[in-house]
């Protein structure tokens, strides 16, 4: 009886532990979000509507790089727009239509890139796909790497989904 | 009265979010630098002046690739909610109407007007924007590439407001169908993009069209007349244009006493009438116009040509 209570605190403690683990690890996977701090270099379009890219993040913690990628190319196509790359690849223009959109849906994208599970439709994830994880590794400093990774970003879904939320505007809007 | 209100803004909620501006009406067709460059060209006798111009049908027949990328794009942008007239049936549709002409000719023995291919196309497609397409293969011996180029023309005006071009990456083993796949997709997005842009212009600053004001000989007045109130008609008229555009633009591009000509006549996208907000074109615009004219006692006609022209003929219908 008494083993029997000790294992159940065990269990009890150690699934609060790893419950208390994740969630700082999703903390620290949203500081590193807070950030932005990526370049993006375009490797073709694997078919319309679909970009492949490679998203360089600078990190602090390693293991986040796949997330961190996937969040980093899509913040990239929606506010930034994917510069041309020689004849592999032509210019995207940023789906964002105006500067501030960021600043002024900051709850709708907050909630957007926060680090939640994969199937939910306001989560960044289901619109991005992770090719390749690590392709390229640098370490800039004592806890800085820089991380390539190859993703694929569906930019016609992703462009529907932010119409149907009105946080930018379809082409045949007013008409 | 509580409910009453609340029905009563719940109705003008739906009116306003029926409101709409017309939608513009697209269709792809090749460039005629393109058709030449293909031998897809017929020859067309302009009152006596034989040259040769582009033959839409003709281009159809013989190239499977450019039905492909008139598909491609006509897929894209009905992704993103336009549908465009497809070249082929506006094509089907003239054949039609000409038979119909034709036989319309012979039993009254009216006299032929003569009008081109494209033309009739124009008049009977009645696309507000006109994309125009074409594409080289570049073939060195090992690899093919190709470049391609895609504008977009507004019927109004005959202005650019968007373009895309450039050369794909070489490839050695793709054939030509799957390199113009590629180049569509690969372009599209940034063509679009201006599109939309375009679009938020016209909504901004007004769709642009030009008015043509004429004189029938036989009137008794003409554009100096003071007779329509306390200026000369011709002043009337631009003060009209004045209250009537969008941030009063527009351009007297001609003044005389028998003609004036504006340009860059800036029109709203939308009108009211009924209490509902409707589309507003360049004709439907010239008939306040011309009903403006009428109030003052003066008989018009009003006439359009193509899409974003409108002519008004002062004197009788």
């Amino acid at each position: 009886m008494r083993n029997l209570l000790i294992f159940l605190g065990l269990l009890i403690l150690s699934t609060g532990h790893v419950e208390a683990q994740s969630k700082r690890k999703r903390k620290k996977a949203d500081r590193e979000t807070a950030k932005w701090n990526y370049s993006i270099e375009c490797q073709g379009e694997a078919a319309s509507g679909t970009y492949t890219l490679k998203v360089y993040s600078i990190l602090t913690d390693e293991r986040l790089a796949a997330v961190q990628a996937q969040k980093n190319a899509v913040h990239a196509v929606i506010f930034q727009g994917i510069n041309a790359q020689g004849r592999i690849c032509k210019g995207k223009p940023a789906l964002a239509r105006s500067i501030k959109l960021e600043a002024e849906r900051e709850d709708f994208f907050k909630e957007f890139f926060a680090s939640v599970k994969r199937n939910d439709p306001n989560n960044f994830a289901r619109y991005v796909n992770v090719v390749e994880m690590v392709t390229d590794r640098q370490k800039l400093g004592k806890k800085k790497f820089r991380i390539g990774s190859l993703v694929t970003v569906n930019v016609a879904l992703l462009r529907k989904k932010l119409e149907e939320e009105n946080i930018i505007k379809s082409l045949s809007s007013g008409f | 009265m509580k409910n009453k209100f609340i029905l009563i803004v719940a109705l003008l909620c739906v009116s306003l979010s029926l409101s709409q501006a017309k939608k513009p009406t697209l269709m792809v067709v090749p460039a005629d630098n393109w058709c030449y460059q293909n031998n897809y060209s017929e020859p067309y006798d302009n009152q006596g002046v034989v040259k040769d111009i582009p033959s839409y049908r003709i281009a159809l027949q013989r190239d499977t690739d450019l039905d492909l990328v008139i598909t491609q794009i006509n897929g894209m942008l009905s992704q993103r909610d336009f549908d465009a007239k497809n070249l082929k049936s506006q094509l089907d549709k003239i054949e039609g109407a000409a038979m119909e002409e034709a036989m319309r000719s012979s039993k009254y023995g009216g006299a032929e007007v003569a009008e081109s291919p494209i033309d009739a196309l124009k008049k009977v497609a009645k696309a507000d924007i006109i994309l125009k397409l074409g594409w080289t293969v570049n073939d060195d011996g090992m690899e093919k590439s190709v470049t391609f180029i895609l504008k977009a023309l507004d019927s109004y005006t005959g202005k650019q407001i968007a373009q895309a071009s450039g050369t794909g990456a070489p490839d050695f083993s793709s054939p030509l169908p799957v390199l113009l796949e590629e180049a569509v997709a690969s372009h599209i997005d940034a063509f679009l993009a201006e599109l939309q842009t375009a679009f938020e212009r016209w909504f901004e600053k007004g769709r642009e069209c030009s008015v043509g004001i004429r004189v029938w000989d036989d009137w008794d007045y003409d554009l100096e007349s003071e007779d329509f109130g306390d200026d000369e008609l011709g002043f009337l008229i631009e003060q009209w244009m004045e209250d009537n555009t969008v941030n009063s633009a527009f351009t007297t591009m001609d003044a005389e006493a028998t003609m004036m000509n504006f340009e860059q006549v800036r029109i709203p996208m939308t009108y009211e009438r009924k209490g509902k907000v409707r589309g507003l074109d360049a004709r439907r615009w010239a008939k306040d116009l011309s009903k403006y004219l009428k109030d003052m006692g003066i008989e018009n006609k009003l006439t359009t040509v193509g899409l974003g022209e409108v002519k008004l003929y002062l004197g009788s219908k």
